[in-house]
């Protein structure tokens, strides 16, 4: 088990965002966590990486607690978080966005991804390394922000929404992308709003309802009930 | 040289040198609001203490370049100690969006804490704080003479600002400020302990203020209401050239030094009205200031 | 009898004497004379508090801001006057020996905070009268409290002339200072007497230096025909760089630069001076503090100043000699004061308290009407001089004294550097003061 998320309750001011959720994610392979807007799949993955700090549960990465522990520890221990909006640093250079994603300490280059690899995965990236990040499109820099994680040699990727407005072929061209860094060998928890991306790409699914988990299942189960999927994500 | 030419310079010099030593304030307190959200009202009283201390300093051991020295150490060292013991707690607290109200409470508690315990130690009476020998002549130069102090000012902070692009721009240390100014939380899920990199900017910003404390002595009486005098110019720079933006502080601080003096040679009385219909004027229409990025 | 008749002389006599001893004793307990107590003993800081029934004095002065020095300072010699009265045992009013009791109101130089301090000093301190202060956008509310709560305002240190006209006069409010007008004047007559002709005016962008510099110019009009000024500008206050304005003075060719300017601006502006490589001269009110001199490294630099006030220490008269020694035997190893001799307005205003509170002697009540009765028109004789209360607007009628920098100066700290000429040019009421103001009851 490379995740657990157990009876995790988290607050934004006094809303009680996240009520008792529970998930699990293995080694090597890529969840996704489903639900209409609201429901908290956003703080879960915040909580997850330590920028929202969950109030009770437990978060247990590679048989280690890190709930309560600081984003940055959280990071090192090896999950490396994708956001929403890319929030690439547009003031710097595309290179230096990769270089950000270095962590320090010794086993850096342990899961293999470097710079020169990553340049092979995205050639624009080495082309365009001098630009400075405000000046990539949309989906470039939803590229650069994936590839800023994978700096990091993460063994759990969290990706949040990659595909939120960017043109279909840019959306087919993340999907690659994700489902190629899997076969690397990195597990992926994946928010995604677009259900046929998301089933063409996950193996297990999470559906949230309010806070917590309303159905949690294979792929091909969830498509034999049709009325889980009215229940939790039809709008 | 005809005489205009050299009114025409003699003006440029004079602001540069107010400019430069605006900047050398301005810089960390922009600084510090980029990355923190913090609005240090404290900023410019760090800057008045180290001129303070520097006096005390020459009144122990007379000698100037050790004040220039240790002033700003002393001040860096408040300054870290302000930021890990009280800042960071206060930010512990789940304080929402209350948490700005709380911090700006904090500095401006700060700041008259400062300012009285400057009255109880060195009174209120003006204090004086001399140039060494060397540097309180005039020095000839391009034809006509200038205070040598006032381009040891310039000097000085052409140097600090160099250092400071140089470890801005060219350096991981640099990068990570920059990130961290723009997006504090993505810079520490990527695994940055962005705490530690806050209280660095907090003791640059504020060593920064200490060098502009102790270069300012000489050339103004030391005296309580130092502070407020800088607090406002400061501000000025930082809304105007945009929250966070070192350029934009750097821009704003020479078109303001510029700005007095040429105001003073052909408009005095209009400086002022000038410079803040400037400000009204940027401030409707980009309210984030001309070289700001980031809400 | 024989030996009744014998030692009825000796016995009259030595009853006498000591009828003659306790009527002194009385008389001594009874009324103050200035300048009797130890002030080796004195410090502003450790003031004793008299408790029981005292009179109570508000001082009403800046103790926070940026201008918090001045009220030290009228502390400073508030307390001096108030530790030798009370020494003395106090003042008889009304049928009692009180102590005089000061409680201090900060301004914070700012109007409503200010008008909030007063209010306080009067309604809960229940102070008998109120002196000050600093600012004559303050003072202005110290008259309006004055005849609204109908108590005396002492005002000894705020100079616009429109203070005392028509619009702002009460009959409750007292100004002993001069007034910018009256430095003007006295300024202006001393000029026609030099060389002197090329003045650049640099002033503080307020009231105050507003003022000053247009009584300035009135003043040389009708003094100095012949005089030319260059150059007129008015920067803000505790401004942080004076050196564009100096550079344009440069330009303008003035001989002397006349200046409303007060510390710190009126130091910066010195030093601001001598860092530019300049030598001219400043004439206005705050150009004389000895400590200047140590810190001016061109030694030309000052040299010329020229001081106008109402009080200087070096106006030789037997009353100000002994005040100067008494000052001088206090103060001339004191690190803290820093200044040997009662420079500036030092003197006058100590001599302005010591007035007020013969007036209260005088009248031998806390009755504010018979107060005002004995002061208007009064005549004391200060340190300096013959002050006089004018009754028309309560401005008080006094000579003004100006003095040049020289170097060596007796009157500098250290006795051989920059200080006031050997003795002040005196010029007399008649010149200085202007008539009456039009339009008052």
């Amino acid at each position: 088990m490379l995740l657990e998320v157990k009876d995790l309750n988290s607050y934004y001011g006094l809303s009680h965002v996240l009520q008792g959720m529970s998930l699990t994610v293995y080694s090597g392979e890529i969840v996704g966590l489903l639900g209409r807007n609201g429901m908290g799949k956003s703080t879960t993955l915040k909580s997850i990486m330590g920028l929202v700090r969950p109030k009770s549960g437990s978060i247990r990465f590679q048989n280690q607690e890190i709930a309560g522990h600081e984003s940055y520890q959280i990071a090192r221990a090896g999950i490396a978080y994708v956001p929403e909006e890319r929030r690439i640093f547009s003031n710097l250079t595309v290179l230096e966005n990769l270089m950000m994603g270095v962590k320090p300490g010794e086993n850096q280059y342990q899961g293999g991804w470097t710079l020169a690899k990553l340049y092979h995965h995205f050639p624009f990236m080495k082309d365009r390394s001098a630009q400075k990040g405000a000046h990539l499109s949309g989906g470039e820099q939803q590229m650069l922000s994936i590839a800023r994680a994978l700096m990091g040699n993460p063994a759990l990727l969290l990706v949040d929404e990659p595909t939120e407005g960017l043109a279909p072929l840019m959306v087919q061209e993340v999907r690659d992308v994700l489902l190629k860094i899997n076969k690397e060998g990195v597990a992926i928890l994946i928010v995604e709003h677009n259900l046929k991306v998301a089933l063409s790409l996950v193996e297990r699914v999470y559906l949230m309802g309010k806070g917590h988990i309303g159905f949690s299942g294979s792929v091909q189960e969830l498509q034999s009930m049709p009325h889980v999927q009215e229940q939790y994500l039809s709008i | 040289m005809n005489a205009i030419a050299v009114m025409l310079i003699t003006q440029a010099v004079h602001g540069l040198a107010y400019g430069m030593l605006l900047f050398l304030v301005a810089s960390g307190f922009t600084l510090i609001f980029g990355m923190m959200g913090i609005l240090n009202i404290a900023h410019a009283s760090f800057f008045m203490l180290a001129a303070y201390v520097a006096f005390q300093i020459m009144a122990w051991s007379g000698n100037f370049w050790l004040a220039l020295l240790l002033a700003p150490l002393a001040i860096a060292f408040l300054g870290i100690l302000m930021e890990r013991v009280m800042l960071r707690r206060i930010r512990r607290f789940k304080l929402g969006k209350a948490l700005v109200l709380f911090e700006l409470m904090l500095t401006v508690g700060i700041m008259v804490c400062i300012e009285e315990a400057v009255k109880n130690i060195w009174g209120t009476d003006p204090q004086i704080i001399n140039a060494p020998d060397a540097l309180r002549g005039l020095i000839p130069c391009f034809g006509m003479t200038y205070p040598a102090y006032r381009l040891f000012i310039i000097g000085l902070a052409c140097s600090i600002l160099i250092l400071l692009s140089i470890v801005l721009f060219k350096t991981r240390l640099g990068n990570i400020v920059r990130a961290a100014v723009q997006d504090a939380e993505m810079t520490v899920a990527l695994g940055i302990n962005v705490p530690l990199v806050f209280t660095f900017v907090f003791g640059l910003g504020t060593w920064l203020a200490g060098v502009a404390g102790v270069a300012a002595g000489p050339l103004l009486t030391v005296f309580p209401g130092l502070a407020n005098q800088m607090l406002l110019d400061s501000f000025i720079v930082v809304a105007l050239g945009g929250f966070g933006s070192l350029m934009g502080a750097f821009i704003i601080s020479m078109f303001l030094g510029e700005l007095t003096a040429f105001g003073v040679q052909f408009f005095p009385g209009y400086s002022t009205i000038i410079l803040f219909g400037f400000m009204a004027f940027v401030l409707t229409f980009r309210p984030l200031g001309l070289f700001g990025e980031r809400e | 009898m024989k030996s009744i008749r014998a030692i009825a002389p000796p016995v009259t006599c030595i009853c006498l004497l000591c009828l003659y001893i306790i009527s002194m004793d009385i008389g001594a307990a009874r009324a103050f004379t200035p300048l009797q107590a130890d002030f080796s003993s004195y410090d502003p800081e450790k003031q004793e508090i008299p408790s029981g029934d005292t009179i109570k004095v508000g001082l009403l002065e800046p103790f926070s801001g940026q201008s918090a020095s001045a009220g030290e300072i009228s502390n400073w010699l508030l307390g001096w006057v108030v530790h030798d009265i009370n020494s003395q045992g106090g003042i008889m009013v009304d049928g009692k020996m009180k102590k005089i009791q000061v409680i201090k109101a900060d301004t914070a130089t700012q109007p409503v905070v200010a008008k909030r301090a007063l209010q306080r000093l009067i309604l809960n301190d229940k102070v008998d009268f109120f002196v000050g202060t600093a600012g004559s956008h303050i003072a202005i509310i110290g008259n309006q409290m004055a005849e609204k709560y109908q108590k005396i305002f002492l005002n000894y240190s705020a100079y616009s002339v429109h203070l005392m006209n028509a619009q702002n006069f009460n009959r409750y409010t007292f100004r002993t200072c001069s007034t910018t007008d009256i430095n003007a004047r006295g300024l202006a007559y001393y000029f026609s007497k030099t060389p002197i002709r090329k003045f650049y005016i640099l002033c503080q962008d307020y009231s105050y230096g507003q003022d000053f510099g247009a009584s300035m110019k009135k003043a040389l009009k009708e003094f100095v025909p012949t005089a030319e000024v260059v150059g007129e500008v008015y920067h803000p206050l505790w401004l942080k760089d004076f050196a564009p304005y100096l550079s344009k003075v440069q330009a303008s060719g003035a001989e002397m630069i006349i200046s409303s300017d007060w510390p710190p601006d009126s130091w910066n502006l010195m030093l601001a001076i001598d860092q530019m490589g300049m030598t001219i001269p400043v004439a206005g009110q705050f150009f004389d503090d000895p400590r200047m001199g140590e810190n001016l490294k061109n030694k030309k630099v000052g040299l010329g100043n020229t001081v106008v006030n109402f009080h200087l220490c070096n106006v030789e008269t037997e009353r100000n000699s002994r005040f100067n020694k008494i000052f001088h035997e206090r103060y001339k190893d004191n690190a803290k004061v820093q200044i040997d001799w009662p420079t500036g307005v030092v003197g006058g205003v100590i001599g302005h308290f010591y007035w007020f509170f013969d007036v209260v002697q005088r009248a031998g009540t806390l009755n504010t009407e018979k107060i005002i009765n004995l002061w208007e028109g009064d005549t004391y004789e200060s340190f300096a001089g013959k002050l006089t209360m004018r009754k028309c607007d309560h401005q008080a009628v006094m000579d003004m004294f100006v003095s040049t920098l020289v170097s060596p100066s007796k009157w500098s700290k250290t006795g051989n550097g920059l200080g006031y000429q050997e003795q002040a040019v005196r010029i007399p009421a008649d010149i200085v003061m202007s008539p009456c103001p039009e339009g008052l009851k």
